[in-house]
Protein backbone atom coordinates (compact mmCIF):
# COMPACT_ATOMS: atom_id res chain seq x y z
CA UNK A 1 0.00 0.00 0.00
CA UNK A 2 1.28 3.52 -0.55
CA UNK A 3 0.25 7.14 0.61
CA UNK A 4 1.84 9.49 -1.61
CA UNK A 5 5.20 7.99 -2.11
CA UNK A 6 5.61 6.86 -5.06
CA UNK A 7 7.08 3.34 -5.29
CA UNK A 8 7.62 3.32 -8.81
CA UNK A 9 10.70 4.88 -7.85
CA UNK A 10 12.98 2.30 -10.10
CA UNK A 11 10.78 3.38 -13.06
CA UNK A 12 9.27 0.67 -13.81
CA UNK A 13 5.71 0.04 -13.44
CA UNK A 14 3.39 -2.84 -13.21
CA UNK A 15 0.56 -3.95 -15.86
CA UNK A 16 -2.08 -1.75 -16.92
CA UNK A 17 -5.59 -2.92 -15.00
CA UNK A 18 -7.97 -3.20 -17.63
CA UNK A 19 -10.66 -0.80 -18.33
CA UNK A 20 -13.43 -2.50 -17.60
CA UNK A 21 -12.04 -3.39 -14.13
CA UNK A 22 -13.37 -2.13 -11.09
CA UNK A 23 -11.37 -0.63 -8.34
CA UNK A 24 -11.71 -0.43 -4.33
CA UNK A 25 -10.09 2.62 -2.39
CA UNK A 26 -10.70 2.05 1.16
CA UNK A 27 -11.80 5.18 3.15
CA UNK A 28 -9.91 5.14 6.14
CA UNK A 29 -10.36 8.06 7.38
CA UNK A 30 -13.66 9.86 8.43
CA UNK A 31 -12.92 12.97 7.17
CA UNK A 32 -12.83 11.63 3.75
CA UNK A 33 -16.56 11.56 3.45
CA UNK A 34 -18.17 14.75 4.02
CA UNK A 35 -21.58 13.79 6.02
CA UNK A 36 -22.92 17.57 5.50
CA UNK A 37 -22.86 17.65 1.89
CA UNK A 38 -23.43 13.56 1.34
CA UNK A 39 -19.86 13.56 -0.77
CA UNK A 40 -16.46 11.77 -1.15
CA UNK A 41 -13.48 14.32 0.01
CA UNK A 42 -11.34 14.39 -3.09
CA UNK A 43 -8.44 14.48 -0.28
CA UNK A 44 -8.63 10.43 -0.60
CA UNK A 45 -7.64 10.32 -4.01
CA UNK A 46 -4.86 13.81 -4.14
CA UNK A 47 -1.82 12.31 -3.79
CA UNK A 48 0.89 11.13 -6.72
CA UNK A 49 -0.23 7.36 -6.07
CA UNK A 50 -2.42 5.83 -3.88
CA UNK A 51 -3.53 2.06 -3.63
CA UNK A 52 -6.71 0.26 -4.66
CA UNK A 53 -7.72 -3.21 -4.73
CA UNK A 54 -9.08 -4.54 -7.91
CA UNK A 55 -12.66 -5.84 -7.47
CA UNK A 56 -12.83 -8.85 -9.63
CA UNK A 57 -9.98 -10.44 -8.11
CA UNK A 58 -10.15 -9.36 -4.46
CA UNK A 59 -14.27 -10.99 -4.57
CA UNK A 60 -15.53 -8.80 -1.88
CA UNK A 61 -15.54 -4.91 -0.37
CA UNK A 62 -15.13 -6.78 2.95
CA UNK A 63 -11.50 -8.14 1.67
CA UNK A 64 -10.52 -4.59 1.44
CA UNK A 65 -12.03 -2.95 4.30
CA UNK A 66 -10.80 -5.76 6.77
CA UNK A 67 -7.15 -4.89 6.87
CA UNK A 68 -8.08 -1.55 8.56
CA UNK A 69 -9.77 -0.46 11.42
CA UNK A 70 -13.20 -1.44 12.43
CA UNK A 71 -15.31 1.07 10.14
CA UNK A 72 -12.81 2.03 7.35
CA UNK A 73 -15.14 2.93 4.22
CA UNK A 74 -14.71 1.96 0.43
CA UNK A 75 -15.40 3.78 -2.70
CA UNK A 76 -15.81 2.16 -5.90
CA UNK A 77 -14.49 3.18 -9.24
CA UNK A 78 -14.15 1.91 -12.95
CA UNK A 79 -10.72 1.99 -13.64
CA UNK A 80 -11.19 2.67 -17.29
CA UNK A 81 -13.48 5.93 -16.06
CA UNK A 82 -10.88 7.37 -13.94
CA UNK A 83 -8.24 6.64 -16.65
CA UNK A 84 -9.80 8.87 -18.55
CA UNK A 85 -9.25 11.22 -15.75
CA UNK A 86 -5.52 10.76 -15.91
CA UNK A 87 -5.56 8.61 -13.48
CA UNK A 88 -4.21 5.39 -14.23
CA UNK A 89 -4.19 2.07 -12.23
CA UNK A 90 -0.75 -0.72 -12.41
CA UNK A 91 -1.52 -4.16 -10.81
CA UNK A 92 1.91 -4.11 -8.64
CA UNK A 93 2.75 -5.44 -5.00
CA UNK A 94 1.37 -4.21 -2.60
CA UNK A 95 4.49 -3.68 0.05
CA UNK A 96 2.14 -3.44 3.02
CA UNK A 97 0.30 -6.86 2.68
CA UNK A 98 2.59 -8.78 0.06
CA UNK A 99 -0.37 -10.95 0.59
CA UNK A 100 -2.56 -9.14 -1.24
CA UNK A 101 -3.41 -10.35 -4.93
CA UNK A 102 -6.12 -7.49 -5.78
CA UNK A 103 -4.00 -4.77 -5.47
CA UNK A 104 -3.44 -1.99 -7.73
CA UNK A 105 -1.19 1.79 -7.41
CA UNK A 106 -3.39 4.07 -9.25
CA UNK A 107 -1.17 6.69 -10.39
CA UNK A 108 -2.12 10.38 -10.65
CA UNK A 109 -0.64 13.04 -13.10
CA UNK A 110 2.43 14.56 -11.85
CA UNK A 111 2.86 17.29 -14.52
CA UNK A 112 0.84 20.04 -15.97
CA UNK A 113 -0.82 20.99 -12.24
CA UNK A 114 -3.89 18.63 -12.84
CA UNK A 115 -3.73 16.56 -9.63
CA UNK A 116 -6.26 17.86 -7.74
CA UNK A 117 -8.32 18.48 -11.09
CA UNK A 118 -8.07 14.61 -11.33
CA UNK A 119 -8.75 13.84 -7.65
CA UNK A 120 -11.74 16.30 -7.50
CA UNK A 121 -13.22 14.83 -11.13
CA UNK A 122 -12.71 11.27 -9.45
CA UNK A 123 -14.40 12.24 -6.37
CA UNK A 124 -17.31 14.17 -7.75
CA UNK A 125 -17.65 11.98 -11.00
CA UNK A 126 -16.70 8.42 -10.32
CA UNK A 127 -17.83 7.42 -7.17
CA UNK A 128 -19.94 4.07 -8.28
CA UNK A 129 -20.04 3.10 -4.97
CA UNK A 130 -19.82 4.47 -1.23
CA UNK A 131 -19.84 3.04 2.14
CA UNK A 132 -19.30 5.70 4.12
CA UNK A 133 -16.80 5.52 6.75
CA UNK A 134 -17.46 5.09 10.75
CA UNK A 135 -14.34 4.93 12.25
CA UNK A 136 -14.61 5.16 16.21
CA UNK A 137 -12.55 8.09 18.13
CA UNK A 138 -9.53 6.62 19.38
CA UNK A 139 -9.52 3.68 16.70
CA UNK A 140 -6.41 2.85 15.30
CA UNK A 141 -5.42 0.96 11.76
CA UNK A 142 -2.73 -2.08 11.88
CA UNK A 143 0.67 -0.43 11.75
CA UNK A 144 1.84 -1.14 8.01
CA UNK A 145 5.19 -3.39 8.19
CA UNK A 146 8.44 -1.28 7.89
CA UNK B 1 -26.95 41.91 10.13
CA UNK B 2 -27.82 38.43 11.49
CA UNK B 3 -27.66 37.67 15.33
CA UNK B 4 -26.80 33.59 14.86
CA UNK B 5 -24.67 31.79 11.75
CA UNK B 6 -26.66 31.36 8.70
CA UNK B 7 -27.06 28.04 7.36
CA UNK B 8 -25.65 27.88 4.09
CA UNK B 9 -28.79 27.05 2.42
CA UNK B 10 -30.01 30.66 3.63
CA UNK B 11 -27.31 32.69 2.07
CA UNK B 12 -27.45 35.07 -0.68
CA UNK B 13 -23.98 36.82 -1.60
CA UNK B 14 -23.89 39.44 -4.48
CA UNK B 15 -24.26 38.86 -8.30
CA UNK B 16 -26.08 39.55 -11.45
CA UNK B 17 -28.00 37.77 -12.96
CA UNK B 18 -28.10 38.07 -16.66
CA UNK B 19 -31.13 36.17 -17.74
CA UNK B 20 -33.35 39.23 -15.60
CA UNK B 21 -30.69 42.05 -14.98
CA UNK B 22 -31.86 41.24 -11.12
CA UNK B 23 -28.96 42.92 -8.68
CA UNK B 24 -28.74 40.99 -5.42
CA UNK B 25 -27.96 42.43 -2.40
CA UNK B 26 -24.56 41.95 -0.20
CA UNK B 27 -25.81 39.48 2.62
CA UNK B 28 -22.62 38.00 5.08
CA UNK B 29 -22.25 35.13 6.76
CA UNK B 30 -22.38 36.29 9.76
CA UNK B 31 -20.52 33.80 12.16
CA UNK B 32 -18.07 35.43 14.65
CA UNK B 33 -17.10 31.69 15.88
CA UNK B 34 -15.40 30.81 12.21
CA UNK B 35 -11.83 31.56 13.09
CA UNK B 36 -11.91 29.96 16.82
CA UNK B 37 -13.79 26.72 15.22
CA UNK B 38 -11.48 26.24 12.12
CA UNK B 39 -8.71 26.82 13.99
CA UNK B 40 -9.81 24.00 16.76
CA UNK B 41 -10.55 21.58 13.90
CA UNK B 42 -7.03 22.62 12.65
CA UNK B 43 -5.42 21.61 15.95
CA UNK B 44 -7.78 18.20 16.11
CA UNK B 45 -5.58 17.58 12.96
CA UNK B 46 -2.44 17.64 15.19
CA UNK B 47 -3.93 15.12 17.15
CA UNK B 48 -3.95 11.94 14.46
CA UNK B 49 -1.50 9.57 15.04
CA UNK B 50 1.02 8.39 12.80
CA UNK B 51 -0.43 5.96 10.43
CA UNK B 52 -3.82 7.86 10.92
CA UNK B 53 -4.79 7.10 7.20
CA UNK B 54 -3.72 3.41 7.51
CA UNK B 55 -1.22 3.50 4.79
CA UNK B 56 1.47 4.59 7.00
CA UNK B 57 0.69 8.72 6.68
CA UNK B 58 2.91 10.70 8.75
CA UNK B 59 1.96 13.33 11.87
CA UNK B 60 0.24 16.52 10.33
CA UNK B 61 2.95 19.21 9.90
CA UNK B 62 2.70 21.42 13.14
CA UNK B 63 4.18 23.88 10.67
CA UNK B 64 1.40 23.85 8.51
CA UNK B 65 -1.54 23.56 10.74
CA UNK B 66 0.38 27.11 12.26
CA UNK B 67 0.66 28.84 8.92
CA UNK B 68 -2.91 27.43 8.31
CA UNK B 69 -4.46 28.89 11.30
CA UNK B 70 -2.80 32.10 10.62
CA UNK B 71 -4.40 32.16 6.99
CA UNK B 72 -7.49 31.77 8.72
CA UNK B 73 -7.44 34.48 11.55
CA UNK B 74 -6.17 36.74 8.72
CA UNK B 75 -9.19 36.42 6.18
CA UNK B 76 -11.77 38.88 6.59
CA UNK B 77 -15.25 38.56 8.86
CA UNK B 78 -17.89 37.39 7.41
CA UNK B 79 -16.26 36.07 4.14
CA UNK B 80 -17.71 32.86 4.00
CA UNK B 81 -18.79 29.64 6.12
CA UNK B 82 -17.01 27.45 7.52
CA UNK B 83 -14.71 24.92 5.17
CA UNK B 84 -14.84 21.43 5.72
CA UNK B 85 -10.92 20.72 7.27
CA UNK B 86 -8.95 17.73 6.25
CA UNK B 87 -5.87 16.11 6.72
CA UNK B 88 -3.82 14.97 3.71
CA UNK B 89 -1.87 12.03 3.76
CA UNK B 90 1.90 13.51 3.13
CA UNK B 91 0.72 15.03 6.48
CA UNK B 92 -0.35 18.31 5.10
CA UNK B 93 -4.35 19.57 5.04
CA UNK B 94 -6.76 21.36 2.52
CA UNK B 95 -9.50 23.48 3.31
CA UNK B 96 -12.67 22.74 0.85
CA UNK B 97 -15.79 25.27 0.50
CA UNK B 98 -18.85 23.26 -1.59
CA UNK B 99 -21.65 24.63 -3.10
CA UNK B 100 -23.65 22.47 -5.18
CA UNK B 101 -21.00 21.99 -7.76
CA UNK B 102 -19.16 24.84 -7.53
CA UNK B 103 -16.44 24.25 -4.98
CA UNK B 104 -12.84 25.96 -3.91
CA UNK B 105 -10.28 23.45 -2.80
CA UNK B 106 -7.16 25.36 -0.82
CA UNK B 107 -4.06 22.55 0.32
CA UNK B 108 -1.40 23.84 2.43
CA UNK B 109 1.30 22.00 0.78
CA UNK B 110 3.83 23.76 2.74
CA UNK B 111 3.94 26.21 5.72
CA UNK B 112 4.53 28.87 2.35
CA UNK B 113 2.61 27.34 -0.63
CA UNK B 114 -1.40 26.81 -0.99
CA UNK B 115 -2.40 24.66 -4.37
CA UNK B 116 -5.98 25.84 -4.70
CA UNK B 117 -8.56 24.27 -7.20
CA UNK B 118 -11.71 26.12 -8.85
CA UNK B 119 -13.92 24.07 -9.50
CA UNK B 120 -17.82 24.80 -11.48
CA UNK B 121 -17.94 22.41 -14.29
CA UNK B 122 -21.24 23.48 -15.34
CA UNK B 123 -19.04 26.53 -16.63
CA UNK B 124 -16.24 24.65 -17.46
CA UNK B 125 -13.83 26.06 -14.65
CA UNK B 126 -11.29 24.05 -13.42
CA UNK B 127 -8.71 25.94 -12.74
CA UNK B 128 -5.21 24.68 -10.54
CA UNK B 129 -2.71 26.55 -9.62
CA UNK B 130 -0.46 27.58 -6.49
CA UNK B 131 0.10 30.80 -4.56
CA UNK B 132 1.97 32.11 -1.97
CA UNK B 133 0.35 31.95 2.20
CA UNK B 134 0.86 35.46 2.41
CA UNK B 135 -1.15 36.85 -0.67
CA UNK B 136 -3.96 36.91 0.90
CA UNK B 137 -5.72 39.37 -1.98
CA UNK B 138 -5.36 36.22 -3.76
CA UNK B 139 -7.07 34.07 -1.53
CA UNK B 140 -9.72 36.61 -0.70
CA UNK B 141 -10.80 36.90 -4.92
CA UNK B 142 -11.07 33.04 -4.51
CA UNK B 143 -13.24 32.98 -2.22
CA UNK B 144 -15.75 35.96 -2.94
CA UNK B 145 -15.50 33.44 -6.53
CA UNK B 146 -16.88 30.94 -5.03
CA UNK B 147 -19.84 33.27 -2.86
CA UNK B 148 -20.74 34.93 -5.25
CA UNK B 149 -24.09 34.71 -6.78
CA UNK B 150 -24.51 31.73 -4.36
CA UNK B 151 -28.23 31.59 -3.22
CA UNK B 152 -30.71 28.89 -2.62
Amino acid sequence: MSSGASPDAGGTKGPPVANQEDLQRALTYNKWWVEEEQRVSSAAFSFPDFSVDIASIAGSEDYTIRRFASGTGLVVLNCGAVRGEGCHACKEKDQNHPDNEAHANAYMPTSGGHRKRAAKAIAEKHCKKVIKPDIAAGATHPEPPT
Amino acid sequence: MATKTLPQNKLCTSGARKDTGEEWIYASVYDPEFTPAVCAELDELLRLPKNWDGYGAPKIDQTIVAAAQKFVAELPESIAWRPHVVAMSPGNLQLEWQHGTKSLELEFESPTVIRYLQWHPEMNIEEEGTFRVTDSKFAVELILWLMAGTCV
